[in-house]
């Protein structure tokens, strides 16, 4: 694909010069070889990523053929065999996935899946002095758990992309969360001197190739959003540091967050996984966040 | 016909999917009793598309004629979407049995579990080896 992109960049400045008249033989410019020889130094993170993939949700799922056929495949991992070997159309639409709750309702849903929240092979070390607060927060989250009152879940919370392109200069990410996106320039440059002096949700990031991982570094957020369900709260000089690490069709995301104020030593958030997908399906929007239950929450039970 | 059927299987079975999500709201237990189940038979009025979770608003007719609305919470709309849901699979009008877990504070509002036709059908995508109570 890169290499593609190299050829296309040739074809393009070939092009330029054929029409500007130039005489002169069609020799790629300096700049077009430096662009052509800093993307084959990188892998390319473009694509479609889903978090999970061949093991995610244990559900099997049922798409439907533009031609009404129903087809159902015991884990996302054998629908995504079945459209790279071309047995399913990638216009499919997915139409079901099963459940796997306990009893299969929303009572255990819930509460497992507040259960599962918590369920991080290293949670965060909080400094003493902060051990209450986070209790506090947990306890309260209800109501202290920005999310619960529609605000975004900013960086890191809002987890990885699902969609990644990448040019010679910058990486877009897009989320489905919010219909969030990002710009992440990789040409090398610092932090912006007065963005990152902001108090965002989304703060103020810049990228860099650490060998074959892109890491993005992330200042300037706000204090609003929290790193995870259990009051793990965070201050406004937080760095959140993300790794990107492509091998073959999956592509690991770590993340790292520095936060010395309140936290006993960087937390290395669990790894995530996500998978290539080679699905086409359209993209949709994710509607505005409406808060319309904390008026009708009587107890502060989560999950 | 069949994508109506096919997009009515699927916001049923959207509506398990609360806790689904990366961020689930709210606790299901903070605002809804699972001691208190409710079964409706009900005439949907119009549906929101709101996050983290989309509502089914329905008339419901009690045995002395009197109607009530109700609000159904369902499943998250990215989620509904994804599965073919459209505006026309609920479109106001549709009869629809609906159970659920009604609110803790008493309000006319509930947790909606199974979405059924109102000919009977169950209209969601369960695994059949649930044991639900």
């Amino acid at each position: 694909m890169l290499q593609s992109n190299a050829g296309t960049c040739l074809v393009v400045a070939c092009a330029l010069i054929a029409l500007s008249g130039c005489e002169q033989p069609a020799q790629p410019t300096q700049n077009t070889v430096e662009v052509a020889q800093a993307m084959d130094t990188h892998p390319d993170l473009s694509g479609r990523w889903v978090v999970g993939g061949r093991r995610g949700g244990g559900n099997s799922i049922m798409v439907i053929e533009p031609n009404g056929t129903e087809v159902e495949f015991p884990t996302f991992g054998d629908y995504q065999d079945a459209l790279a070997a071309g047995t399913v159309s990638p216009a499919a639409r997915i139409v079901g996935r099963r459940p796997n709750y306990r009893h299969g309702n929303n009572v255990y849903a819930e509460r497992d899946g507040g259960m599962t929240q918590r369920y991080y092979a290293s949670p965060p070390l909080y400094k003493p002095e902060y051990w209450d607060q986070v209790r506090y927060l947990d306890v309260n989250g209800n109501v202290e758990d920005m999310t619960f009152i529609c605000l975004p879940a900013g960086v890191p919370r809002m987890g990885p992309p699902i969609r990644i392109v990448q040019t010679e200069s910058d990486v877009v990410l897009l989320y489905q969360h919010r219909n969030t996106w990002r710009v992440v320039p990789t040409d090398g440059r610092d932090h912006d001197p007065i963005n990152s002096q902001d108090q965002t949700f989304l703060g103020d990031a810049v990228g860099n190739w650490d060998g074959d991982t892109l890491v993005i570094d992330t200042i300037g957020l706000n204090d609003l959003t929290w790193l995870g369900w259990p009051g793990w709260f965070h201050t406004n000089e937080m760095r959140v540091e993300e790794r990107f690490t492509r091998t073959g069709d999956t592509l690991s995301y770590e993340v790292t967050i520095h936060d010395p104020d309140v936290l006993m030593e960087p937390w290395v958030m669990d790894p995530v996984e996500l998978e290539l997908d080679r699905g086409q399906g359209v993209y949709v929007e994710d509607p505005p966040c409406i808060d319309f239950d904390s008026s009708h929450m009587v107890t502060r039970e989560r999950g | 016909m069949v994508r109506h059927a096919i997009s009515l299987a699927a916001a049923a079975g959207a509506l398990l999917l609360v806790a689904s999500q990366a961020h689930s709201h709210h606790a299901f237990a903070a605002e809804f009793d699972a001691t208190q189940p409710v079964h409706f038979n009900a005439v949907v009025k119009r549906m929101q598309w709101t996050n983290p979770h989309a509502w089914i608003f329905v008339d419901v007719t009690l045995d002395d004629g009197t109607v009530e609305e109700w609000a159904i919470e369902a499943g998250t709309p990215v989620v509904l979407f994804r599965r073919g849901f459209t505006r026309e699979s609920l479109a106001p009008g549709t009869e629809i049995v609906i159970d659920g877990y009604r609110a803790k504070d008493g309000s006319r509002r509930a947790n909606g579990r199974d979405l059924m036709l109102a000919d009977g059908r169950t209209l969601f995508l369960r695994d059949p080896n649930a044991n639900a109570p």
